[in-house]
């Protein structure tokens, strides 16, 4: 196959060409490495990659592929080559989570979603770039420079995943994966055109995840295909006795998601999910979608996600806050120089480390947990995240699933976020629900709207929500989407 | 914020442990001057109904068993500055 014939086969497909020698896994990487080479200097999806380590590991796997009589006891991705976030550990490898804090930091250790990765036979290629920590919805919030949009430079991919979202878009790897706290793969997925899986809070490891904010961080999938998205979702998730809050939850059945129709489903939409209440354009055009499938579709209020960026904000930054205790100069990543005291060497050290979008939310964890305001902000964005569980449950036992977009807009123009931060913390109304709630959420392309200045069309990413472990559903009617609700296969 | 918040934000940027220069307390006490207000909007929203301790889920439970852990020297190689095993700061007293 040619390097463009390659280039076009989802992650599932190379791994069945590979076993079956049609395509090496050297030629595979190859032509990733290729892409990479004429990409990465206007992009920069990547913080790092080895190019030669990688070919070695195609080298050998092709070999073992070549000298095996049965391939079928093959690891299910064995040769394909992925790319993973930069806040997810690989022993040996930098990890700096888009920071100056941890530029030079080496992990000593390999995160459970990666180890499962490498187990299953994927190459891990390289570590992409990301807003510092994962705050930030732009990818412009790296210490090491922006990523920009693949098929625009002149825009964002979105954040923090941005980097993930960019190299897969380029075919700069065949699948990644990302972190989502509050969207961060599924709103760069849909600037880039992507799927992007939030998977269920606790069904991947966070193990080797740094963490941000414990109880909504999850590592999942960004992928061209659903197909892809959950195959790889199936091969990260499991209880892993490092993570107390993991736990072993239903794999998604791939066959079942291509026989999987939305005839006689019933489908919310969250009124509050709307920016005036109203369905407009793409969003009309899904429901539309649906309901000529069979499915009866309705706008349904749920009052409480009114509240849920201001919730959500005040939980992440005070989870934030207690997590980014630890970079004080002493026990790994930046040290200031010039600070002879204690107290004095962790402020410089910090002040110096982190970036500003990070200091802010410090700043407003701190605030939300100070004496004075410990009861009417945490406590009561706790009680309030409690209201929005109750509400998905009762959506749930209505409705099969939810759909919304995934962003209220296209991919933006660089420069334009991060003009007003409270304004980019409310586009992340249609996102941070889930992430509250704990439920998987995926965004699925939904053809292409004009960007808000009218010079272009631009991806489009539907979002479809579920209930706790109900991948299987939204991976079907994501699958449905994508099939273009064509008869059952 | 309390009445004066300039004095109230200079006791959060001590609490973070973080220094700003002028430039920086411009920009990002402005921010939170409109980010706050936003946020504390959900004072209005009734949550009587809550009882945390009771919708809590029971976090899941193992033995605390020691073990070995192989990248303990790793570690504290990897730190900033360490000597004989252990981390190296400043002189405290």
């Amino acid at each position: 196959m040619t390097r463009e014939e390659i280039l076009k086969l989802s992650a599932y497909e190379l791994s069945q060409k590979i076993r079956e020698q049609k395509v090496s896994s050297f030629d595979a990487v190859s032509a990733v490495f290729k892409n990479i080479d004429e990409h990465e200097s206007n992009v920069h999806a990547y913080l790092s990659f080895w190019k030669e380590e990688a070919l070695q590991k195609a080298k050998e796997c092709d070999e073992i592929v070549a000298s095996t009589p049965d391939v079928s006891g093959l690891p299910p991705l064995f040769g394909v080559p992925v790319a993973v976030k930069d806040n997810l550990l690989l022993s040996g490898k930098k990890a700096t989570c888009g920071s100056r804090m941890l530029s030079d930091y080496i992990a000593p250790f390999t995160a459970t979603c990666v180890e499962k990765l490498l187990s299953a036979g994927a190459i891990v290629i390289g570590k992409t770039n990301m807003d510092e920590f994962g705050m930030g919805s732009s990818t412009e919030h790296s210490y090491f420079g922006a990523t920009l949009h693949p098929m625009d430079p002149t825009r964002v991919p979105g954040g923090s995943s941005g980097g993930s979202a960019a190299a897969v878009s380029y075919g700069g790897a065949f699948a990644a994966l990302g972190t989502d706290t509050g969207g961060s793969i599924r709103q760069p997925a849909s600037f880039c055109g992507l799927v992007g899986l939030r998977p269920t809070y606790g069904s991947v490891s966070r193990h080797g995840l740094v963490a941000f904010s414990s109880s909504m961080d999850v590592a999942g999938p960004i992928t061209r295909g659903t197909r892809d998205a959950a195959w790889l979702f199936n091969n990260v998730t499991g209880a892993d006795p490092k993570d107390q809050t993991s736990a072993g939850v239903p794999k998604v059945e791939l066959s079942e998601m291509e026989s999987y129709s939305v005839s006689g489903k019933r489908i919310g939409i969250p009124k509050e999910l709307l920016s005036d209440g109203n369905i407009s354009g793409q969003l009309q055009k899904a429901a539309d979608f649906f309901t000529s499938h069979g499915a009866l579709v309705e706008v349904f209020d749920m009052p409480v996600l009114e509240y849920a960026v201001a919730i959500y904000y005040i939980l992440s930054s005070a989870e934030a806050t207690a997590n980014l205790a630890r970079y004080d100069g002493v026990r790994f990543g930046y040290r200031a120089g010039g600070a002879p005291e204690i107290s004095e060497l962790y402020t410089k050290t910090r002040t110096e480390g982190f970036g500003r979008e990070v200091k802010r939310r410090i700043l407003l964890g701190n605030y939300v947990l100070s004496t004075e305001h410990f009861n009417d902000c945490y406590r009561q964005a706790e009680r309030a995240r409690k209201l929005v569980c109750r509400a998905f449950s009762e959506a749930f036992s209505k409705y099969d699933f939810l759909i919304c977009p995934t962003s209220s807009d296209v991919a933006p123009l660089l420069g334009t976020i991060d003009q007003d931060p409270l304004s980019t913390y409310i586009a992340d109304l249609c996102t941070v629900p889930a992430s509250l709630a704990g439920i998987p959420a995926v965004s699925v392309p939904f053809g292409k709207q004009m960007s808000r200045d009218g010079s272009c069309e631009l991806p489009w990413g539907l979002q479809i929500l579920g209930p706790r472990c109900g991948e299987q559903e939204i991976l079907g009617a994501a699958r449905f989407v994508e099939r273009g609700g064509e008869d059952r296969v | 914020m309390d009445r004066n918040p300039e004095t109230e934000m200079e006791k959060i940027t001590r609490l973070s442990g973080l220094s700003l220069s002028e430039e920086e307390k411009k920009i990002l006490f402005s921010d939170m001057s409109r980010i706050v207000p936003y946020m504390e909007r959900i004072s209005k929203l009734d949550t009587s109904s809550v009882d945390l301790f009771d919708e809590s889920e029971p976090a899941a439970l193992r033995e605390d068993e020691e073990e070995e852990s192989p990248i303990a020297s790793t570690i504290v190689s990897s730190a900033p500055e360490s000597s004989d095993g252990m981390f190296s700061v400043p002189r405290i007293v």
